[in-house]
């Protein structure tokens, strides 16, 4: 039976799974008409429309009524209605493969712990960060709704980082010159231990030239799989997850491509990180 | 949709549910502020309920009083009153939310009495009236029976079907039925006045 809520579909739902003559038994005096049954259905509705009534009111909190008024606005002017939250750029949509990646991942590099450690304070730090700012910009929908998407998502990253079992993956360029820098770029790549989830944290990266876009890639049984592009903001980190992984993953790697990304590597590889080389740290 | 009794220049607050839900039509905000102060509370208090999550339930209200401002037109006031239309609106989603989530059995321990208000202050006639009557209905409820009144909760406020509330109590089929259908009389009969004046 449905529970669209619709006055019938209620009434069905509290009175109507009793069969007919079993609901005038209990229930209605003989001989009503149409128009006294109408009267009782109608009683009936409000009776339970009044069922909220009895509840103790639950005073809404302060910006509430400015974030409605202001729905409501964009939705006379976009033609759109109901509140939906804005959702999230994710530049990854590989398909569904599972990923044995920690099979082939062995313990290596004792400074990958440290490195967690920096990313968990790091996580901790944007979690408060974000706290903060989401206090500050009460009253504006647009802002606490963006805030909000943004505070569940690094309390989302911060548990998978924080996971046991999580594996540590370091991504770094190949060529010995700019690995070697101390400014060169460096990513860290965690992935939780249903091989699923990774959330992949880049630094150093120098904006893409115009036209160009980075693009991230996974290695799967010998061959590259596009898991999106990504830009890179002055000076900021990057920040990319999801929930999948290609099956036999074993390296990732980053690669600057054309606008719009290539369906193979034809760019010059900026970052690598190789399966064998990661870490189980928790 | 029956015309709005008074001319457009009255104050929302002066003004009926019924005539404010015409102002929605004419995509008046001041008409859907004016329902949102006198009900919001209340479907607050009903979402909540269903869902056992505050952040939840603001998002029910929200969303259900979208939609009322984008559907006004379809408000049949032969059907039911305003507020009886809105608390099923908002029910509605706050089950469709619950039912998406497959959380009942976390909520169905959230089923707890409510107590009685000790205090409260309402301001203006309309919200007067409100309070008494769901100060009325709290007394009402609270003299069923509480094998009646479990049953019409969980119907109501977690979306159960009889057949579910059945099997999850253990009660008979027909025995939930005849709870239900008795405690939806008393409280049609003890209530008839107050719901008498909202056809």
């Amino acid at each position: 039976m449905s529970r669209s809520g619709s006055h019938d579909e209620l009434i069905l739902e509290l009175l109507g799974e009793l069969e007919g003559d079993e609901r005038e038994s209990v229930d209605a005096p003989s001989g009503l008409d149409g128009t006294d049954r109408e009267r009782l259905r109608r009683l009936d509705v409000e009776l339970l429309g009044s069922l909220p009534f009895a509840l103790e009111p639950v005073e809404p909190r302060p910006g509430l009524r400015a974030e409605l008024l202001a729905a409501a606005a964009g939705g006379a002017q976009a033609g759109v209605a109901p509140f939906v939250r804005p959702a999230r750029e994710r530049p990854f949509r590989p398909p569904g493969w599972l990923l044995p990646l920690a099979a082939t991942l062995a313990v290596a590099g004792l400074g990958l712990a440290g490195l967690l450690f920096g990313q968990l304070q790091d996580q901790k730090r944007t979690v408060a960060d974000l706290q903060a700012q989401l206090e500050s910009v009460r009253g504006s929908a647009a802002q606490v709704a963006a805030l909000r998407e943004n505070l569940l998502e690094a309390r989302r990253q911060l548990a998978l980082v924080g996971t046991r079992g999580v594996e540590v993956c370091a991504l770094k360029p190949r060529d010995a010159a700019s690995a070697a820098g101390a400014e060169g770029p460096w990513g860290v790549l965690y992935v939780a231990p249903d091989h699923q989830h990774w959330y992949l944290s880049v630094h150093g990266l120098e904006p893409s030239p115009e036209g160009h876009a980075y693009q991230l890639w996974f290695v799967a049984e010998g061959r590259p799989v596009s898991a999106g592009t990504f830009s890179v903001e002055p000076g900021g980190p990057v920040e990319l997850s999801s929930e999948t992984m290609p099956e036999g993953t074993s390296a990732v790697m980053v690669t600057l491509e054309a606008m719009g990304g290539a369906a193979e590597p034809r760019g010059p590889e900026v970052l690598f990180g190789d399966g064998a080389d990661a870490m189980r740290v928790l | 949709m029956e015309p709005a009794d008074r001319p457009r220049s009255s104050s929302p607050k002066e003004l009926e549910d019924r005539e404010l839900v015409h102002r929605l039509v004419e995509r008046d905000p001041e008409a859907l502020a004016e329902l949102y102060d006198r009900h919001a509370s209340m479907l607050l208090a009903l979402a909540q309920r269903v869902l056992g999550s505050r952040e939840e339930a603001e998002e029910v209200v929200q969303e259900a009083l979208l939609q009322i401002w984008s559907q006004a037109a379809r408000y049949d006031p032969d059907r039911s009153s305003v507020s009886t239309w809105m608390v099923l609106i908002a029910r509605s989603r706050a089950i469709d939310r619950l039912r998406s989530r497959k959380v009942i059995e976390r909520t169905t321990v959230a089923v707890q009495r409510e107590e009685i208000a000790t205090h409260a202050s309402p301001e203006g006639a309309s919200a007067v009236l409100r309070y008494e009557r769901g100060l009325r209905l709290r007394v009402e409820l609270e003299q069923l029976p509480e094998e009646q009144r479990d049953v019409l909760e969980r119907a109501f406020f977690q979306g159960m079907t009889q057949r579910e509330i059945a099997e999850r109590t253990g009660i008979p089929l027909g025995t939930v039925k005849t709870r239900t259908l008795l405690a939806m009389k008393k409280l049609r009969a003890a209530l008839r006045h107050d719901l008498e004046t909202l056809l």
